[in-house]
């Protein structure tokens, strides 16, 4: 659905993108990872026409963003970020103004704001109200609205939680998920459980670099060197590691945190083999008491870090 | 058309939802009815009452044409606004033009409030009626100039005032630059005063459309909407 070849884009002389490639294949949801000043938005403004590309090509739903603009925009509802609003427009009138600008006729258009209202969840006492009125998760709702107008098979939107209330965040992440059913999307975030809550595939840039696309669960995958448990055990170290170092497939055992009797160890063992068995007996064998066992996965949180610092 | 329209109507509704239309339009009567009584007693003649006042009102309209024109561009900008409208599927040419002729429209909204001191001279005198349709011409053309140039200038920053104050300016140097070629000799004076604003539409007030004159609005409005367009498409004045 949208393509992206070797994007470049410069502004005067610094370089905000940098030879960015990818695909988004029709229905998914993707997140574009990356740190403040990573090209995100860049990228972003790109793909739904705002800016022109240094060098580089991009196609949605089949068509040259930059050759046919017109055509192509009719495709994409865009969200920017911080969600600019005409902030002394009514509700219903701002909806109205986009529906005509692409092209709704007259007897189709009440119908399909109202639709559109419904389903981003403004009630009906709102859609008269200034937008200056409304609180920032109501003007997001909006924002989101005005993406919807025209059905565009392609939805992008930048950060579109920013500055939301917990709840809020919530609300928006579960319709973006909704509306993940019949359109394509592209959203961009900082925040990490986001992506985990919201999106099937991750992109992630950093320095207007692409670093890594793929699904979560395989990047966690990839970065992850062996496998990691954590347990306390009740006695000495020195006596556990001894035990601990023995068993095989263990590659390294580290103390972490020690209170009074307890310890809190690290044992590494080789990549991709539950080992927690063999820790577990071999620890109550030992004559030990084992008071809590768990294996640790790599949060999206140390991928991130590790793949965008690397650069 | 219907993308211009739409345009069209979003900026008239705009205007008159905030104070400054109001404001603007209170100057343009308040004042402009002052000069027209002033006019009115000491001219004394029904016939010559009309190219005095529309004259005056030119010079007026200049006056207040940069704060009608001063958030076109430079509102949508700061707000972000502008990168809605640029990803709608709309040409640049048709926000352009749909800035442009909402500008217009409500400046026709404010001159036709002044048909009312034609219908009191109408009552009172036997004023020509050709001087007063072609100085009418003449001062929309004038205007129209007036917002072209305006938009240019409020593409160029985000900030209100500066692209008010830039409009200012510029549409000054564009009254005075006649009387300022009077100090040079020829050829200089003669390229000056071609460019001056005030001596095209003097004609106008006079009864006479001479095409050179309507050309050179028709010029002066193009130009300006032309370089708008390919400013806001090379997308330069944007971030």
């Amino acid at each position: 659905m949208i393509t992206v070849k070797n994007l470049v884009k410069y502004f005067r002389t610094t370089k905000a993108v940098d030879g960015i490639s990818f695909n988004v294949e029709k229905g998914e949801i993707v997140g574009f990872l990356g740190p403040n000043a990573a090209g995100k938005t860049t990228t972003m403004r790109v793909i739904s026409g705002y800016l022109y590309p240094t060098k580089g090509e991009v196609t949605v739903g089949g068509i040259n963003v930059m050759e046919d603009p017109v055509k192509a925009k009719t495709l994409i509802g865009y969200m920017p970020e911080n969600v600019p609003l005409y902030l002394d427009m009514p509700v219903f009138s701002y909806l109205g103004f986009f529906a005509d600008l692409r092209g709704i006729q007259k007897e189709e258009k009440e119908k399909h704001i109202l639709e559109v209202l419904s389903r981003v969840g403004i009630e009906k006492k709102l859609h008269n109200n200034l937008i200056n009125t409304l609180s920032k998760g109501y003007r997001q709702r909006v924002g989101l609205a005005q993406a919807l107008i025209g059905n565009p098979k392609v939805l992008i939107l930048d950060e579109p939680t920013v500055g939301l209330d917990p709840n809020q965040i919530l609300q928006i992440r579960k319709l973006i998920k909704e509306l993940g059913k019949d359109h394509t999307i592209i959203l961009s975030t900082h925040i990490l459980q986001e992506v985990s809550a919201v999106c099937d595939r991750v992109i992630i840039i950093s320095e207007g670099k692409l670093v890594a696309v793929d699904t979560q669960e395989k990047l966690l995958q990839d970065m992850e060197s062996g496998q990691k448990n954590r347990l306390i055990a009740a006695g000495d170290f020195e006596k556990i590691k001894e035990v601990l170092i023995k068993i095989n497939g263990v590659v390294d055992v580290k103390l972490l945190n020690r209170q009074n009797d307890e310890n809190e160890i690290m044992v590494i063992s080789e990549k991709g083999k539950d080992m927690r068995k063999d820790i577990a007996s071999k620890i109550v064998k030992g004559g030990f008491s084992l008071l809590e066992l768990a294996k640790m996965t790599l949060s999206l949180e140390e991928v991130f870090a590790r793949l965008t610092k690397e650069k | 058309m219907n993308n211009i329209l739409s345009i069209i109507k979003k900026e008239i509704n705009h205007y008159f939802a905030s104070f400054v239309a109001y404001v603007v339009l209170f100057v343009f009567l308040f004042v402009g009815g002052y000069y027209f009584y002033i006019y009115v007693f000491e001219v004394r003649d029904a016939a010559r009452v009309m190219p005095f006042f529309l004259n005056f009102m030119g010079f007026l309209a200049f006056l207040l044409t940069p704060f009608i024109t001063m958030r076109l561009f430079s509102e949508e900008k700061k707000t972000g606004t502008i990168e809605l409208l640029l990803t709608s599927p709309i040409t640049e040419t048709q926000i352009i033009l749909g800035k442009f002729f909402g500008a217009l429209l409500l400046f026709l909204i404010y001159t036709s409030f002044t048909l009312y001191y034609l219908i009191i001279l109408f009552i009172f005198g036997r004023p020509d009626i050709g001087p007063i349709i072609t100085g009418y011409i003449g001062f929309i053309l004038l205007e129209s100039a007036y917002i072209a140039i305006g938009i240019l200038l409020s593409l160029t920053t985000k900030n209100q005032i500066v692209s008010g104050i830039l409009t200012l300016i510029a549409l000054l140097v564009f009254w005075i630059i006649g009387w300022i070629g009077n100090y040079f000799g020829r050829p200089m004076q003669d390229i000056l005063q071609y460019l001056s604003f005030l001596k095209h539409f003097e004609d106008f007030t006079k009864g006479i459309i001479d095409s050179k004159h309507v050309i050179f609005y028709l010029t002066v409005i193009g130009f300006n909407l032309f370089l708008s367009v390919r400013l806001l498409e090379s997308r330069e004045t944007v971030k």
